[in-house]
């Protein structure tokens, strides 16, 4: 008889553990942005970091940018993507220009893909006839850039059924717009293994 | 007289010594990464830019490690926010080279900061 209450009052505990655990659902906690990912060998969040930051880095230390009286001024090409995965690669150039920007060392003229909104804007005031004269963005003014930065991702990718193997290779070129010349170029080589 | 003379003597040998941290002063470790040793550390302005370069030498078992570079300026100021951990592999017995570069001129010192990571 004992026995019985015992038993029974034990599993009612542990019915009513399993009852709280199911009802309180999945636990969220903030992550570090920083911090290494290593969830799956597919591109991800660390890959973009060290990409971004490697590129930036030796880009400032180049004697094109290091070397220049005034901040140059440069634009955004595109990276290609020649790797069999989805890569934005427009996360990667976004990303190498803030923090070149972030340096002071760099200015920024508008890339191809912002070209849309600026013309759009400069037309709006422009030919709307709704803003005051003297505050007018004039046509015409703009500033051509000196360099642009394009550059492409290329990746190797080899599987068994329990290894993937994934290496990834950037790289970036900085051009000198007015005499096609390269003037700087660089890589970063990603190695990531995935075992089961 | 002597006994003076030897006194001020070490204290200004003290002195010099402590303007200069040493590598385990500019290394900050978090997690196991006992495994690690650092073998050399050291810096220069290249273009205008601070460069820093850190040996590491991994002594016995493999382990997972990240590293980044914490880049001070005036004042003990951090000249931009915390760098993303980058993964490095070290094989047992290897020794590995490690360059960082300033992301602004402003930068005029450095941490070397370790961490394991899963």
């Amino acid at each position: 008889m004992n026995m019985n209450t015992k038993t029974i009052r034990l599993s009612a505990i542990a019915l009513s553990i399993a009852v709280l655990a199911a009802c309180s659902g999945p636990q969220v906690r903030y992550g570090d942005a920083k911090a290494v990912e290593t969830v799956n060998a597919n591109y991800g969040s660390t890959d973009l970091q060290i990409i971004a930051e490697a590129m930036t880095r030796s880009l400032l230390q180049s004697k094109a940018i290091a070397g220049s009286k005034d901040a140059p001024i440069v634009t955004l090409a595109d990276v290609k993507n020649k790797t069999s995965e989805y890569i934005d690669t427009r996360v990667i150039t976004d990303k190498i220009r803030t923090q070149l920007m972030k340096s002071g060392q760099v200015r920024f003229a508008v890339s191809v893909s912002e070209m849309q909104n600026q013309t759009e804007e400069l037309k709006r005031q422009n030919q709307s006839g709704l803003y005051k004269n003297s505050t007018i963005a004039k046509t015409g003014n703009m500033q051509g850039a000196q360099y642009r930065i394009e550059g492409s991702i290329a990746s190797i990718v080899k599987n068994t059924k329990d290894v993937k193997d994934v290496y990834y290779v950037f790289n970036l070129n900085l051009i000198n717009n007015e005499s096609g010349l390269l003037e700087w170029a660089d890589e970063k080589e990603i190695r990531k293994t995935a075992t089961r | 007289m002597k006994n003076h003379l030897a006194i001020i003597l070490t204290a200004l040998t003290l002195a010099a010594c402590s303007s200069t941290p040493s590598m385990k002063d500019m290394t900050v470790r978090m997690g196991d990464t006992d495994s690690i040793q650092i073998t050399d550390m050291r810096s220069l302005v290249r273009n205008g830019v601070l460069t820093a370069q850190v040996t590491i030498q991994n002594e016995s078992k493999s382990n997972l490690v990240a590293y980044r570079f914490k880049w001070i300026g005036k004042n003990g100021m951090a000249v931009t926010d915390e760098e993303a951990w980058k993964p490095v592999t070290v094989g047992k017995g290897q020794s590995t080279i490690i360059t960082g570069i300033a992301p602004t001129p402003d930068a005029t010192d450095f941490r070397f900061e370790l961490n394991q990571y899963k």
